[in-house]
């Protein structure tokens, strides 16, 4: 299994970015669904998930 | 114990991902409202600190909501349930709080705000019972963490969570729009 557990801290910085005072911006508009969908290729990622044992952090794109 | 994966079915229900980023989570689940046009929806979330943080959210965008998380007292649970399923409210927030699936035939909508860890859970939020003929729309909002689980969830259920389109054909879950449709299917 993965070791997932025990992410407290980071549990609470997700529900910050999640639900924190900066996310309000841009409310007025609508979300670009087009937009974020061309930033996931499923089937790339499944057949990459697929071809490695070891998920690599590169999809990252930072 | 019993197998209630066997119970439920995905048939009739559309499923689609939107992929978002934490931060445009709400963002995205604000213009969800604003497009769908939602007779009852439930949104799910995977902590019951994230179901009060959402509510609160919902709220102040506007929108009437509920929400019912496991550590709020059961009768207490009970009652909220019962009067969402009496059309008080038009969305309810909750954790995993279903474990045969969801009843309710004026909820047309299910939205995975955070995307379940497993099958089981998928399947209990989502599924129907089959006994109805009903039509409804499920959507999840997918981070790049919950691409493994989108990939596991899909393979165990043998089924197709496809992007959300530009516009969402009212046939897949609007009654008025439905009613035609079925009375063709039945018999």
């Amino acid at each position: 299994k993965n070791g997932v557990g025990g992410g407290g801290g980071q549990m609470r910085l997700r529900d910050d970015e999640c639900f924190g005072a900066d996310m309000d911006e841009g409310m007025d508009t609508d979300f670009d669904f087009e937009a974020n969908l061309a930033l996931f290729d499923k089937a790339a990622v499944f057949s990459q998930i697929d071809g490695t044992d070891c998920n690599g952090a590169r999809s990252r794109g930072t | 114990e019993i197998n209630l994966m066997e119970e439920l079915t995905l048939k009739g229900i559309t499923q689609y991902y939107a992929y978002v980023t934490e931060r445009q989570k709400v963002h995205c689940l604000n213009t969800l409202f604003s497009r769908l046009q939602i007779n009852q929806s439930i949104i799910f979330c995977n902590s019951t600190q994230r179901v009060e943080l959402l509510a609160k959210k919902i709220t102040q965008l506007g929108y009437s909501c509920f929400y019912i998380h496991a550590k709020m007292m059961q009768e207490y649970r009970n009652r909220v349930f019962h009067d969402f399923r009496n059309g008080l409210c038009r969305n309810l927030v909750c954790t995993d709080l279903f474990t045969r699936g969801i009843d309710i035939q004026a909820v047309n909508v299910v939205i995975n705000f955070d995307f379940p860890k497993n099958a089981e859970t998928y399947l209990h939020r989502i599924g129907r019972s089959g006994r109805f003929g009903h039509l409804g729309l499920a959507i999840n909002l997918i981070t790049s963490e919950d691409r493994f689980n989108l990939k596991s969830i899909e393979d165990q259920l043998v089924t197709d969570i496809k992007p959300i389109p530009g516009s969402i054909d009212k046939n897949l879950y609007v009654a008025e729009f439905q009613s035609a449709n079925l009375d063709c299917e039945v018999e």
